[in-house]
């Protein structure tokens, strides 16, 4: 079970117990991680060497929560004359923890508190599979302040505690003596400074998670952030509260690595993708784009600033090709694990291109495209030579790194993912649909920016003969005419179809590679109960052979999924469909009090009533909480015609009126607003 | 014979214009320590191309702090910059996105590469 009590800043978080305390399970991410590293993996807090019983949490900020208690033993029968605050908040760089002890009665009390604190400095990169290894740690104690150093070589990873209050300190922790008078309170603060010691011991956290923010700076940024994005008010309200929620979650969520540029990034998921992967930003930055333009800029010069030049087989990279993600631990270090950086994904590339249209329509920013030519360009010959490894025009994927690269290179990466419909797993290379889609869908854009701002008509031309040919091509070699379905992909090695049906196809509707005539029948298979189960569109259809409701990329849905499928089915005018999936979704968030978690389960709503959990999930999740976001957009229809905004509203029944208020563009600052029904009855 | 830095060095001028580094200006200084000396070598961007000089005082927007060996392993393609800064072998200073810039545009991949491997010509074949 993941963490139940959770704060974070960027790319650091602390996942604890709801009594505050952090003791392992093995597979257990709970902690404080930064740089993917576990700087704390024991913090256990005893008052007279009792445990602490959680009374209540009050998440005050994202980085700051305050956890009540009392020692185990107090119950309904036997009072307590004691009880314990912890404030824990995240910022400046350090987790801050203060204890504070209240005395109740009348007498004086003497209380013996213990902090049991240990640090395993692992590797948290390595997505659901925590290795237990013994690492190497020297501990360090002096009168105030305990230290765990991990060395390996030059690298060091250092915990530095200390507290303000005196005490006995020792190699696993802090003891302290609490006189409290009666009625009054005994407290101490203890703070713990995670870092990453370079040559000349120069600490280098700041550059790869990001300078240290004052707390006040951070409600400051906090503010600024939720004021400048546009006011959403709902009937009922549900809808707004999730919008806002959602806000703050990708505040919560932003770092400023500096070795990235200036922009804030997102990071992708606690616990599992605490740092900037390309797939994930750019769908944020999309998502965002109406309400949060900036995340789209940064996300592009990012992206462009690690583009691929060479060749490198252990990394995947190859020239023009856009980064999977950057990782700043020890297997990523020691190049256990390709990821310093990692380009092994396929559709980062293309999406690239999409999102820099995409922007620019939004936000008239010129100046951008023009910066970033030689960088599409460059995507755009990746597409059509290093990632055309069949000769035949389509993207495929094959990694040049048998034992840590990734077998999968589309969203859905895990290693069992793509299948056929009896349950094979496909030879190599290997394709999948939706990645079609969105060479597509980059060619055409860019073909818009290479006339209007490249001054280079003969590109354009190409650019979209060779979308009109890929268009053609797609839909001869992958229609699947007994089903009358989209196949999720190709494997190059049999030359066959990968048959089994899956929600890939509702991306080929975004991406307006899907004829008029077939855009019916994709819209049929999406909301079909094989693949939509009330609340969602399952990542594969019931009847699969690998279907598994809690299968993470084969059954389970994924909200980010549903939000383009949602976009993708209005694009083609089937605005009731699309209402559903959003109804679906957002009437799922308001179940997860809010907050749409990477995953949830695919079981049909109406044998569950509840959206069930999808056991480690990501959350928050970067993509699931600029969801709600499209979501909006989607159902508002809004969409951009050159100096104007325009909205075509398709709202489902159960939203009864949306406005959205101040939406940041080429035009300015305008307003949309929408009325639908409450109810009504098929 | 030159060592390794240095003919990696030499061979930026004549690279010419990078279309990547068009929009950057500004110059980063490295900073090679040696068992006894120190080498610095400066290099400037402006409108795509690179300029090299070396060991002269002269303010830069960056800087990278590393060992001779570990830079020459770079240079070589046996490392990647960010994993000899990840195990802090290397420090960066002052605009550090302009160090990232460079390990992806100037600094050559391994040696030894199989890169994609294209089946286009069998399949047509």
């Amino acid at each position: 079970m993941i963490g139940e009590l959770r704060v974070l800043d960027g790319s650091t978080f602390m996942l604890s117990r709801l009594n505050g305390d952090v003791d392992l399970t093995p597979d257990s991410p709970n902690g404080l991680i930064s740089l993917d590293t576990r700087f704390i993996s024991k913090w256990v807090l005893t008052v007279n060497g009792q445990r602490l019983r959680m009374l209540s949490v009050n998440q005050l900020q994202y980085f700051h929560v305050r956890i009540a208690a009392v020692p185990e033993r107090a119950t309904l029968y036997l009072d307590t004359n004691l009880s314990v605050v912890r404030s824990r908040k995240l910022a400046a760089g350090c987790l801050e923890e203060e204890v504070t002890l209240v005395n109740h009665c009348d007498q004086p009390l003497e209380a013996h508190v213990r902090l049991e604190i240990d640090a395993d400095f692992a590797d948290l990169s390595e997505p659901r599979r925590l290795i237990p290894t013994e690492r190497p740690c020297v501990r360090g104690v002096d009168e105030r302040n305990l230290y765990f150093c991990h060395r390996r070589e030059s690298f060091q990873r250092l915990t530095a505690i200390t507290s303000t209050a005196p005490a006995e300190v020792d190699s696993e922790g802090f003891s302290f003596v609490a006189l409290v008078p009666p009625h009054e309170e005994w407290s101490t603060r203890i703070t713990v400074r995670p870092r990453a010691i370079a040559l000349d011991g120069v600490d280098i956290v700041s550059d790869l998670a990001g300078p240290a923010v004052p707390e006040f700076q951070k409600l400051v940024d906090l503010r600024k952030w939720i004021g400048d994005a546009p006011v959403v008010n709902s009937t009922p309200e549900a809808l707004a509260k999730i919008y806002q929620r959602s806000l703050v979650d990708l505040a919560a969520l932003r770092y400023q690595p500096l070795m990235l540029g200036e922009g804030y990034l997102i990071a992708a998921g606690l616990p599992w993708f605490m740092t900037a992967r390309s797939r994930d930003s750019i769908f944020v930055a999309l998502q965002a784009l109406p309400f949060a333009p900036s995340l789209a800029m940064a996300t592009l010069r990012t992206l462009a600033i690690s583009q691929g030049t060479g060749y490198d087989d252990f990394r995947d990279e190859d020239p023009g090709r856009m980064i999977l993600e950057f990782r700043y631990g020890e297997l990523a270090a020691f190049e256990e694990r390709p990821h310093s950086p990692y380009y092994g994904c396929v559709d980062a590339t293309p999406l690239f291109v999409v999102l820099l249209d995409e922007y620019e329509r939004w936000t008239g920013d010129h100046e951008l495209v023009r910066l970033l030519e030689p960088e599409v360009r460059a995507a755009l010959t990746w597409i059509d030579t290093c990632a055309d490894l069949m000769g035949d025009g389509y993207l495929w994927y094959e990694t040049r790194n048998p034992h840590s690269g990734l077998v999968n290179q589309g969203w859905k990466d895990a290693p069992l993912a793509i299948s056929y419909h009896d349950g094979r797993l496909p030879g190599f290379p290997r394709t999948t649909c939706e990645l079609q889609g969105y060479a597509y869908d980059a060619k055409r854009r860019a073909a818009r920016l290479a006339r209007l701002y490249w001054d280079d008509p003969e590109y354009a031309d190409r650019l979209e003969r060779e979308a009109s040919e890929l268009k053609d091509r797609f839909n001869r070699d992958f229609w699947i005419e007994d089903g009358e379905f989209y196949a999720l992909g190709l494997d190059g090695e049999r030359g066959e179809r990968i048959d089994a049906l899956a929600s890939n196809m509702g991306h080929l509707l975004w991406s307006g590679i899907v004829p008029e005539d077939r855009a019916k029948k994709v819209a049929g298979h999406l909301m079909d109960p094989k693949l939509f189960s009330g609340w969602g569109v399952r990542t594969l259809a019931r009847g699969e052979d690998r279907y598994n409701p809690l299968g993470l990329h084969v059954g389970t849905i994924w909200p980010f999924d549903n939000a383009i499928i949602a976009w993708g089915l209005r694009r083609y005018g089937f605005d009731r469909e699309a209402g559903r999936i959003a109804k679906g979704i957002l009437d799922a968030a308001e179940h997860f009090d809010g907050r749409l978690p990477e995953a949830f389960a695919g079981f049909d709503r109406d044998d569950t009533e509840y959206p069930i959990e999808y056991p480690g999930a990501c959350s928050p999740h970067a993509m699931s909480a600029g969801t709600p976001l499209l979501l909006i957009r989607t159902m508002l229809g809004l969409e951009p015609f050159g100096p104007h905004l325009a909205l075509r509203p398709a709202l489902p029944a159960g939203i009864g009126r949306l406005e959205v208020l101040n939406i940041p563009g080429r035009w300015g600052k305008r307003d949309a607003f929408a009325r639908g029904l409450l109810s009504y009855e098929e | 014979m030159l060592d390794p830095i240095e003919r990696f060095f030499l061979s930026l001028e004549p690279r010419g214009e990078v279309p990547e580094l068009r929009r950057v200006r500004g110059a980063i200084r490295f900073e090679l320590r040696g068992a006894t000396t120190t080498d610095r070598w400066l290099l400037g961007f402006r409108d795509g191309r690179m300029r090299v000089s070396r060991n002269v005082r002269q303010p830069a927007d960056a800087v990278v702090v590393t060992d001779m060996e570990s830079f020459r392993d770079a240079v070589e393609g046996k490392v990647h910059l960010w994993s000899l800064m990840l195990r802090g072998k290397l420090l960066v200073r002052g605009r550090r996105e302009l160090a990232t810039l460079l390990m992806a545009r100037i600094f050559p991949g391994p040696a030894d590469v199989q890169g994609p491997r294209l089946r286009g010509q069998e399949a047509h074949a």
